[in-house]
């Protein structure tokens, strides 16, 4: 295969993964929306100033929303950097066959 | 169930009743208006619940010399058997002091040698109540010889099933020394009391007047001779420790030490551990916080607490895994290393290697303690010991310099070229063959004569100096520490290191044994 054939290969791959993975997030967003959803409010018949108030509670309700998220994402990012899941895991086993082999030598 | 075979029972349940009045109700009421219990009633509270067996309950001795055909009661002066404490099966043997004073009989010796027989076959830990007045005289050398078995088998178990000694009365004479070859001897206190020659004797021969308790009594013993490892208030506290301590220790040497659940994170970093340790070198801290905030929440049980308080030793858990502890302790003596501490670790040490517990060491000295008394009481030796028994263990060491490491101390403390599998060191570290001052005074001294103003050039030196070695980076560059961590991170890192080496093996020249230096 020529380098522009792989080239060409690889860069249809990596578009593929990104739209994918916004195609992801889009749907995660979909899902948490249908979760989270706001509660019904009364929609006022005029452009009176009860629907501009409502439209800004709506807008700070989604941004709060948004924020609520991003730190929740952060923590994770954080606590899977500093945290090894796994830790101690070996410990709550007793010790293997190379350990026992030993006692006897 | 016809009449004979009613009567067969009936008269095994007759003796079963005999057997367990000892020497009778009148001596039974009199151990208890002293506030003691008697053997039986020890055994049951310190096994699990009807988990007691009781063997050997109906021999008697078979001597007549001095109207002791007159004096022979079923089981004779000692209770021998076995139980369980936390589910976990022990051997037991309780000298009982409503029998003739609980005196050491031949047959009482034949009944302990059995009981240690059959724990060593078994794998399984030994627990001597001990509350007798030594030798029975009236049997003469029949008596000493048992003594002699029994000191051959505690011996012979040593190393290979824990052996625990819980002083609950007089313990005189030749008998201290089964208690005094065991791991750990647990002393009541008021009630119990151990020596080689009692203050009649002692006043006679020397002059010397002395009282029974500070002779021989549990305050002394687990704080100035460091023969008992642990003084317990009463009884009761007695029985609970030692309850307490099997549940740290592997039946036998060929196990690890036994796991407990999970209850706190192998993640946890604790901030404060941070600014625990001051900037400034001459500052004290108490490292039992430190070892509060690195294992796991309340697991520390120290061993000789009050002997040689200026190192502490003990058993703690880290991820639940059973570890023996050493560390110095800045808040006594800024952690020096004399005579009676070095004894202190290096048997503790040897403990823990025997029943394969991972050795972790927390270290801040400042050296071997100087003066003459010292020296003229063999601190070479004694020191000497603590090197020995590191360099001699095949557990997994590991060792976290949290301060000070000076010298011969920086040496002998697990230090990275005795076989310690990994040397973590906080950012308060310094690694130096002395501290700086003294050090600026030996390499300076003729620049120092020929100055004008000395203690201000000593001074530029001082800063000079601690530049150097008042930081571990110096020490870490050349290898002689594997890494430099915040004091907040010591647990996850030792759990980690602890895991990679769960099955370490380590193999040692073929000898004999050693030639540790006593």
């Amino acid at each position: 295969m020529s380098e522009l054939a792989q080239g060409l290969q690889l860069s249809v791959l990596g578009i593929l993964i990104t739209f994918a993975s916004l195609g992801l997030l889009v749907l995660i967003m979909i899902v948490l929306r249908e979760l989270f959803s706001a509660p019904e409010r009364s929609v006022s018949t005029g452009p009176g100033k009860e629907a501009q108030v409502d439209q800004v509670s709506d807008r700070e309700a989604v941004r709060k929303r948004v924020a609520g998220i991003a730190v929740s994402i952060a923590y994770a990012n954080m606590h899977r950097k500093h945290g090894d899941s796994n830790l101690g895991h070996l410990l709550e086993s007793p010790p293997g066959r190379y350990w026992r082999d030993s006692r006897h030598a | 169930m016809k009449d004979e075979h009613q009567s067969l029972i009936t008269e095994l349940e007759e003796a079963r009743q005999k057997i367990a009045k000892g020497g009778g109700q009148k001596r039974i009421d009199a151990q208890h208006t002293k506030g003691k219990q008697t053997a039986r009633e020890r055994i049951l509270q310190l096994l699990d619940e009807d988990s007691f067996r009781e063997v050997d309950a109906y021999w008697t001795h078979r001597h007549s010399d001095f109207g002791m055909d007159e004096k022979r009661y079923p089981g004779d002066s000692v209770v021998v058997g076995f139980g369980k404490i936390d589910s976990r099966m022990v051997c037991v043997y309780a000298q009982d002091f409503t029998v003739l004073g609980g005196s050491f009989s031949e047959v009482h010796g034949q009944k302990v040698a059995k009981i240690l027989d059959l724990a060593m076959d078994s794998g399984v830990p030994v627990i001597g109540l001990m509350d007798s007045v030594g030798a029975r005289i009236q049997e003469g050398v029949y008596s000493l010889a048992a003594f002699s078995e029994l000191f051959w088998r505690n011996t012979q178990a040593s190393g290979v099933v824990p052996q625990i000694s819980v002083m609950l009365g007089p313990c005189a004479g030749g008998s201290v020394y089964s208690p005094g070859l065991t791991d750990f001897v647990i002393m009541a206190e008021g009630t119990s009391h151990m020596f080689i020659t009692g203050p009649k004797v002692i006043e006679t021969v020397t002059r010397e007047k002395v009282d029974l308790e500070s002779l021989g009594g549990a305050a002394v013993h687990s704080s100035v001779s460091g023969v008992a490892h642990f003084a317990a208030k009463s009884e009761a506290e007695a029985l609970a420790i030692t309850r307490r301590l099997i549940g740290y220790l592997p039946s036998n040497n060929a196990e690890p030490p036994p796991r407990i659940s999970l209850e706190d994170d192998p993640r946890r970093q604790d901030a404060a551990l941070n600014t625990l340790v001051p900037t400034d070198p001459a500052e004290a801290y108490d490292m039992r916080i430190a070892i509060g905030m690195i294992f796991d929440r309340g697991s520390f049980m120290p061993v000789h607490e009050n002997f040689a308080p200026n190192a502490l030793v003990g058993f703690a858990r880290l991820h639940g895994q059973g570890v023996a502890v050493i560390a110095n302790q800045p808040m006594v003596m800024a952690g020096v290393l004399d005579i009676d501490v070095s004894d202190k670790i290096a048997r503790f040490i040897r403990f823990s290697d025997a029943f394969n517990f991972p050795i972790i060491s927390l270290i801040d000295t400042p050296g071997f303690m100087p003066g003459v008394k010292q020296e003229h009481g063999g601190i070479i030796r004694h020191g000497a010991k603590i090197v020995y028994a590191y360099s001699e263990a095949t557990v997994p060491k590991l060792a976290v310099i949290t301060r000070k490491a000076y010298g011969g101390a920086y040496i002998v403390m697990s230090s990275k070229y005795i076989r310690t599998d990994m040397v973590f060191a906080w950012p308060t570290a310094e690694i130096a063959v002395m501290g700086a001052d003294g050090a600026v005074n030996i390499l300076y001294s003729k620049q120092l004569k020929d100055v004008q103003n000395p203690d201000e050039v000593k001074q530029e030196f001082v800063v000079e100096y601690e530049e150097k070695f008042s930081k571990p980076y110096s020490a870490a560059a050349s290898g002689h520490v594997d890494d430099i961590i915040a004091p907040s991170e010591t647990r996850p890192r030792l759990i980690a290191a602890l895991e990679l080496l769960r099955d370490k093996k380590v193999s040692s020249p073929a000898k004999k044994h050693g030639n540790i230096p006593l």
